[in-house]
C-alpha cells in the first residue's frame, strides 16, 4: 500500500475521476497543498479569517473544475491560478463596496496587520509587510511569490499569465521600491 | 539582485501564524464545504430565479393577453341573443347578414347566432340553404 503522501498529482487526478475514490483523492489533495495554497492568499488579503474563506472557495472550485483539468499545467499552479483569483476578486468587491480608491484599502489592510492576533512578525517583518502594501497589485503578487516562496518565474508565468521577462521587471521594481522604503527612518 | 542584506537574510521568514490545529481541521471542513455544494440544489441558487423569472414572465403575457381581450372583445358583454337583438333591431345586423364570415358579426359566437335565429323564427337549415 503506497503512503498517502506518496501519491502524485497525476496518480491524485486519476484517483479523483473514479466515483469511488473521488472523496479520498480531494481530501489528500487539499492535505497537499493546503498550507501552500493558504499562506499564498494570506500574503494577499492578510487577515486569517478572510484567508480561511478564500482557501475554502478555492478548494470549493477546485472540487467542481478537477474533472475537466486538462493537466496542461502542474496542478499546484492552476490551484495557484484559482487562490489569486479569489484573492484579487475577493480585494477588488472590497474597493467596490465601500468605493475606496486602492490606497485606502491597503491602508485597511496595513492596520489590519497591526491588530491581527495571528502575525507574529517583528517590527522589520511589519515594515516590510507595510512596504508591500505599497506596491501595484501585481508587483506585490510576484514578489510574494519569488521572494517568500521561492517559485520559478516559469512557474509564477503560469500562475499569473505573464510572460518570464516582464514577472523579472516586476520583481526588479519591486525589490528597488521595497529596499527604498526600508532605508527610510 | 537583492543588495540590501537585511531583505536577503533575515525577512524570509513567515511572519503569519494561524490558530492551533487549523490545518488539521481544515481538509474535513472543505470535504463538508464540497458536500454541502454538492447536496444544495443546484435548483435552490441556480435555477430558482430562472424560474421566478420565467414565471413572471408568464404571468405578465397572461395579464397582458387577457387585458387584450377584455379591450378588443366588447363583445364579452354582447354574447347573448339580446344584444345581438338590438344590434339588428338598430339596422346593424339583418337576419340575412347572419354570417360567420361577416366581420361584424365576428365578434358573436356561433352559439349565440343560432339563438338569435330561433328568435327571429328563422330556420337554421333554410337559412344554410338559401345561403349555400
Amino acid at each position: 500500500m503506497v503512503k498517502d503522501n506518496s501519491y502524485t498529482d497525476k496518480e491524485l487526478i486519476t484517483m479523483f475521476r473514479n466515483p469511488a475514490q473521488k472523496s479520498y483523492a480531494f481530501n489528500l489533495i487539499t492535505r497537499k497543498y493546503q498550507e501552500r495554497v493558504y499562506w499564498h492568499i494570506r500574503k494577499i488579503v492578510i487577515s486569517h479569517d478572510d484567508t480561511d474563506d478564500l482557501v475554502q472557495n478555492t478548494f470549493l472550485k477546485a472540487w467542481e473544475g478537477l474533472e475537466s483539468f486538462r493537466e496542461e499545467s502542474q496542478l499546484f499552479t492552476w490551484l495557484y491560478r484559482i487562490a489569486t483569483n479569489e484573492a484579487l476578486t475577493f480585494l477588488r468587491k472590497k474597493r467596490t463596496k465601500f468605493f475606496l480608491p486602492l490606497v485606502d484599502v491597503e491602508n485597511q489592510l496595513s492596520n489590519t496587520l497591526e491588530s491581527d492576533a495571528y502575525f507574529s512578525g517583528d517590527e522589520l517583518h511589519t515594515k516590510l509587510q507595510k512596504a508591500l502594501l505599497r506596491l501595484p497589485e501585481k508587483q506585490r503578487l510576484v514578489f510574494n511569490m519569488k521572494y517568500f516562496e521561492e517559485m520559478k518565474y516559469e512557474e509564477i508565468s503560469a500562475v499569473v499569465g505573464t510572460s518570464v521577462g516582464a514577472l523579472k521587471a516586476s520583481y526588479h521594481h519591486a525589490v528597488e521600491k521595497i529596499e527604498k522604503f526600508l532605508q527610510e527612518d | 539582485m537583492l543588495n540590501n542584506e537585511l531583505l536577503n537574510n533575515e525577512l524570509r521568514k513567515n511572519p503569519f501564524a494561524v490558530p492551533d490545529k487549523y490545518f488539521d481541521n481544515l481538509p474535513s471542513r472543505v470535504q463538508d464545504k464540497c458536500i454541502m455544494s454538492k447536496k444544495s440544489p443546484v435548483f435552490a441558487f441556480g435555477l430558482l430565479p430562472k424560474l421566478a423569472w420565467s414565471g413572471g414572465i408568464i404571468v405578465l403575457a397572461l395579464a397582458l393577453f387577457l387585458s387584450y381581450f377584455n379591450f378588443n372583445n366588447t363583445s364579452i358583454g354582447k354574447q347573448n341573443p339580446e344584444t345581438l337583438m338590438v344590434d339588428a333591431d338598430s339596422g346593424e345586423i339583418s337576419p340575412k347578414n347572419v354570417d360567420v364570415r361577416k366581420s361584424s358579426l365576428k365578434s358573436y359566437r356561433n352559439d349565440v347566432k343560432v339563438e338569435y335565429l330561433a328568435v327571429r323564427n328563422v330556420n337554421l337549415n333554410d337559412y344554410l340553404a338559401s345561403r349555400y
